[in-house]
């Protein structure tokens, strides 16, 4: 691959890019799901990548949620 | 160390003092760090004045300022500068072309009976996201109905509050995350103690939390703090929580927020319209937390959400949310819910 020429696309970065999280565009974090082809803005707060005013609300629409009763898969 | 020039924080980088602390938050990057106050002040003067002239002023703090101004630029939260004139501030103001940011909408038949025309005004209004919830079972069909009339919106998220099923099953909550992008947040509430899943998903998350009503609301930590530009204007100029906020409550009542009881009207005979020009609506919505007792003395004022349903004393419009547990003073969290002072309040509205 010419990374000099193509360093500054998201093809680049998608190409190369193994772990979910992709730094398309400089600091913001996406989660692109390689099943369904989806790129997404990661949850608000969740991952402290709240800034994302296009895809989910710059501001926690309720506060209903505490975060450390969430159930995860390696267990709360 | 380059001692002839200024030293700087970009300009999205933003100091907030408070009584014993600061914090600096990147609002674009979307995260901040505590400070001392002492380090406050240093960037203050770091703003006005050359590092070669600030260090002269401090004979003893060489190193620690050294190793400071190295900190931040590591973090990227700051830059040498030859002038200390060409970085200016943002500004400040927050301006935006939309008269609801958000609706809250709690489901029930009768919300369900008159969805369409709710979407409708809320679209005439501009709202980008709606939160949907239900306290108990509720169709997955019937909430893809509601979302089915997104695309004749201008909503562009949805998040959804669902209480567990077994009759629907994870696979199936899947699937519907999967199948309506729209969603960037389904939480699915009052699992069981013994609850299991596989993988964990951004935009489903399962919780043992029971939300059983809309007094769940108001929970106030470090969770949610937004260090994002439009939440840090919104902070200052209005309330983060209710400024260009409507929520219709399972009734069908217009309201600020469905944890307050005071209605505005309903749905069935008003439109949401009347209610926003309502002066006894827009009450709240101007409460900045700039204003709300000890919160003003608060570091993290800028970056926090408020709560105007919950309050320490109920009496008092300007008063600390009730479900905060932060001490600014001491810069301590405690457990809100146990805290001896609080206790009228928390009778008062019935949360235990």
């Amino acid at each position: 691959m010419n990374m000099e020429s193509d360093e500054t696309t998201n093809n680049y970065i998608f190409s190369e890019e193994t772990t979910p999280f992709l730094p398309v565009n400089l600091k913001y974090l996406t989660k692109y799901n390689r099943e369904t082809q989806q790129v997404r803005v990661s949850s608000n707060n969740f991952y402290k990548a709240s800034t994302f005013i296009y895809m989910n609300n710059f501001r926690p629409t309720s506060k209903l949620l505490i975060l450390q009763d969430i159930i995860t898969d390696a267990g709360q | 160390m380059q001692a002839n020039k200024y030293f700087l924080l970009f300009s999205n980088c933003i100091l907030t003092k408070g009584f014993s602390r600061s914090i600096i938050a990147d609002l674009q990057s979307g995260f901040y760090i505590t400070i001392t106050t002492e380090h406050s002040e240093l960037l203050n003067k770091l703003k006005k004045h050359s590092i070669k002239k600030v260090l002269e002023n401090s004979d003893n703090a060489r190193l620690e300022i050294k190793s400071f101004v190295d900190y931040l630029i590591e973090l990227n939260l700051g830059h040498y500068c030859s002038s200390n004139k060409e970085f200016p501030p943002i500004n400040k103001e927050f301006k935006l072309p939309y008269r609801i940011i958000d609706c809250i909408i709690e489901l029930s038949d009768f919300t369900y009976k008159y969805h369409k025309s709710i979407l409708k005004s809320l679209t005439n209004l501009g709202c980008q996201t709606i939160e949907l919830r239900a306290y108990h079972e509720f169709s997955l069909k019937i909430i893809q109905s509601f979302l089915n009339e997104m695309p004749n919106t201008r909503v562009r998220n949805v998040e959804i509050y669902l209480p567990f099923s077994e009759k629907i099953g994870i696979d199936n909550y899947n699937k519907f995350v999967m199948e309506n992008p729209i969603v960037g947040k389904m939480v699915i509430h009052s699992c069981a103690n013994n609850f299991h899943i596989k993988n964990n998903s951004e935009f489903l998350l399962f919780t043992k939390q029971i939300i059983h009503s809309a007094s769940c609301c108001g929970n106030i930590s470090q969770d949610i703090f937004s260090p994002n530009l439009p939440s840090y204007l919104l902070s200052l100029n209005a309330n983060s929580c209710l400024h260009k906020k409507v929520s219709i409550d399972k009734n069908g009542d217009i309201k600020n927020c469905p944890s307050m009881k005071q209605s505005f009207g309903n749905i069935k005979i008003n439109n949401i319209e009347e209610a926003l020009n309502k002066n006894e609506f827009k009450k709240y919505g101007s409460i900045k937390k700039d204003d709300i007792a000890i919160c003003k003395d608060c570091e993290f004022r800028h970056i926090c959400t408020d709560c105007r349903a919950y309050v320490e004393n109920p009496e008092d419009l300007l008063s600390k949310p009730l479900k905060c547990g932060y001490n600014p003073y001491t810069n301590v969290w405690e457990d809100w819910s146990t805290n001896p002072l609080k206790q009228n309040a928390i009778n008062h509205y019935g949360l235990i």
